[in-house]
């Protein structure tokens, strides 16, 4: 017997038949199989089925809209499989959607403070683990209101933030694709402006993993998490 | 015709990885790994990595999908 492994989902299309490939409803989910009893070490939960997760998404979106499924979405059947989808039917139908035009972008903020701090001494090292905790503290108090001003900025659609221990935040960004510069632009502003001391990075652009609708909770609640 | 493709495929890069996995790992999920951290290429830890993210009820209430739970450790790329 073997489980399904979920990639992700696209549209229906006509080659449903193909391996891997799943008739669902309006939907085509893409699978993998896992053999049970398998010794085949590279399909468990380590980093390099991560990075094989991610260039099969890759893979899939060479063929056009698609809706990566986070990384260890395991089925024991093809029934499972349906119904699973068929009930998230009114998410993944707005965001097929959204695939078309949008791409997803990680900004990371970072305590200068923290990154700056020697950490030769142990006082050292304490001054600036405690300056980093009330950098992020006040950083998460603003979280939405980066959220708030990227939607306004136009470009952005969404954003979900994560607290990352050591003080750092992480955003992911739902960008509009004929709007990479100006949304990105916007996004450094705000960053800056209301995220002082702190060092940004972005990197992307990246298969809509945070807007697919087929995570557990938090397309329905994406507020900043502490 | 999809347009050309420019997404991040290079994930080999810590940071990068660490962004990857940010967006990709959902409740209830372990990624089982090694990590090394160095400095100016001189190694100085080497720990065994079990992140498990998510809390116990919400891994148990994943259904009907299921989350993994590794049974042994596997090798880190």
């Amino acid at each position: 017997m073997s489980r399904l492994r979920l990639i992700g989902v696209a549209r229906r299309c006509a080659d449903e038949g193909e391996a891997g490939r799943l008739a669902c409803g309006t939907f085509t989910a893409w699978v993998a199989r896992d053999e049970e009893g398998s010794s085949r070490d590279e399909e468990g939960p380590n980093l390099d089925a991560v990075k094989r997760h991610h260039r099969l998404v890759l893979g899939a979106l060479a063929e056009g809209a698609f809706l990566p499924a986070p990384f260890g979405r395991i089925y024991e059947s093809e029934a499972e499989v349906r119904q699973d989808l068929l009930q998230r039917d009114s998410r993944l139908a707005p965001a097929l959607d959204r695939a078309e035009t949008h791409e997803e972008w990680s900004l990371r903020c970072k305590p200068q403070a923290a990154a700056m701090q020697p950490a030769s001494t142990g006082r050292a090292y304490l001054l600036g683990r405690q300056q980093a905790k009330r950098d992020i503290a006040e950083a998460l108090t603003q979280a939405n209101a980066f959220r708030a001003a990227l939607t306004e900025s136009g470009g952005v659609t969404d954003c979900l933030a994560l607290h990352r221990d050591g003080g750092e935040l992480m955003f992911s960004l739902l960008v509009r694709r004929d709007a990479r510069r100006h949304s990105l632009d916007a996004a450094e502003a705000a960053a800056f402006r209301l995220f002082p001391g702190f060092t940004t990075r972005f990197s992307g652009p990246w298969p809509l993993y945070s807007f697919s609708g087929l995570k557990a909770d938090r397309d329905e609640t994406p507020e900043a998490r502490p | 015709m999809p347009e050309k493709l420019d997404y991040v495929d290079d994930i080999d890069e810590s940071e990068t990885l660490v962004d990857l996995l940010d967006r990709v790992l959902d409740v209830g999920v372990v990624i089982v790994g090694d990590l090394r951290i160095s400095v100016a290429n001189v190694e100085l830890l080497y720990l065994g990595l079990k992140l498990v993210l998510g809390s116990v009820d919400k891994i148990a209430g994943l259904s009907p999908a299921r989350a993994i739970l590794p049974e042994t450790r596997g090798p880190l790329a």
